[in-house]
């Protein structure tokens, strides 16, 4: 094989591993705030049943948890937390998602209804989930709610 | 001997050059931790006194903000915030940086003191900011204040 035809082999092989790895990226980006609202879905069923599989599936090891009353959790204490609250009945809405590479910020309000101590309580929060593509998944690094006041 | 000097030779170099990517992402995280943590506080400041150009910097055009009652802004709500709003001091503690890659996750607790109809007011609250690694700098994506009620 010629020099000239070994350099437009290079040049064109190299343009192919471009323009596959732009393609990659963009699927991330097309796709990823519909995957990460789906996931949302499921995170919400998994908490109402208290799945701690699926939830340990969803949150990253390195999870940070800011709770509705400003408790600051660990994945681990999220999940003994989980485990060790009553049953919740959760509805999410006003669900919207923000792409910046492999990173998704998905900002809602959720509406909990439940007991504590034998007693029923309402609250609602406006919360905000940090969501990371990662080793070819998507999982929650961070969420935060905030108890709204009106 | 030249033998066993080239095969000592060549391990020392595998073993030294498979630490080094371990070592630069160290260093890495490391560099991305500190810059993330000096942009918070540059953002404290420029709250404090109201430095609109300080914080058009720091802040995503996308940023949503999350206020401690729950009221959701965008970049461009959030900045007529704090032009309206007259903060006496802003300190922040306990403050910890993840970096996952171009994201970084900042937590920690802060105290405002504010004025509202000439009396003062404080707030106690836990906070957590999203940071995304895009164009050369660090920017805040997303931004959470909840109030610490227990």
């Amino acid at each position: 094989m010629s020099l000239i035809a070994r350099v437009a082999l290079a040049i064109a092989a190299l343009a192919l591993a471009a323009s596959t790895t732009a393609r990659a990226q963009e699927n991330v980006n097309g796709d990823a705030g519909t995957k990460v609202l789906a996931l949302e879905r499921l995170w919400g069923q998994a908490a109402h049943l208290r799945d701690i599989k699926a939830l340990e599936a969803i949150f990253d090891d390195d999870f940070v948890n800011l709770d509705i009353d400003g408790r600051l959790m660990t994945k681990a204490q999220t999940l003994a937390d989980t485990l060790a609250a009553g049953p919740v009945d959760i509805v999410v809405e006003s669900t919207g998602a923000r792409v910046h590479g492999n990173t998704v910020i998905v900002t809602g309000v959720l509406h909990l209804k439940g007991l504590d101590g034998g007693k029923p309580y309402a609250r609602s929060g406006r919360f905000v989930d940090t969501w990371l593509y990662r080793k070819g998944h998507w999982v929650v690094i961070a969420s935060e709610t905030t108890p709204m006041e009106h | 001997m030249k033998t066993r000097a080239a095969k000592f030779a060549c391990l020392l170099l595998l073993a030294v050059t498979a630490r080094v990517p371990m070592w630069a992402q160290h260093v890495d995280e490391a560099g991305a931790r500190s810059k993330v943590l000096a942009l918070e506080h540059a953002w404290n400041q420029a709250e404090a006194f109201s430095d609109m150009k300080a914080m058009d910097a720091i802040l995503d055009n996308g940023l949503v903000y999350v206020d401690f009652d729950g009221t959701l802004m965008t970049k461009a709500e959030f900045l007529s915030h704090v032009k309206s709003t007259h903060l006496e001091q802003v300190v922040t503690q306990s403050m910890n940086v993840q970096i996952f890659g171009d994201t970084a996750i900042a937590t920690g607790t802060y105290l405002v003191k504010a004025f509202k109809g000439g009396k003062p007011a404080f707030q106690h609250g836990r906070f957590v900011d999203a940071w995304v690694h895009k164009d050369q700098t660090w920017v805040c994506v997303s931004a959470q204040a909840t109030p610490i009620l227990h």
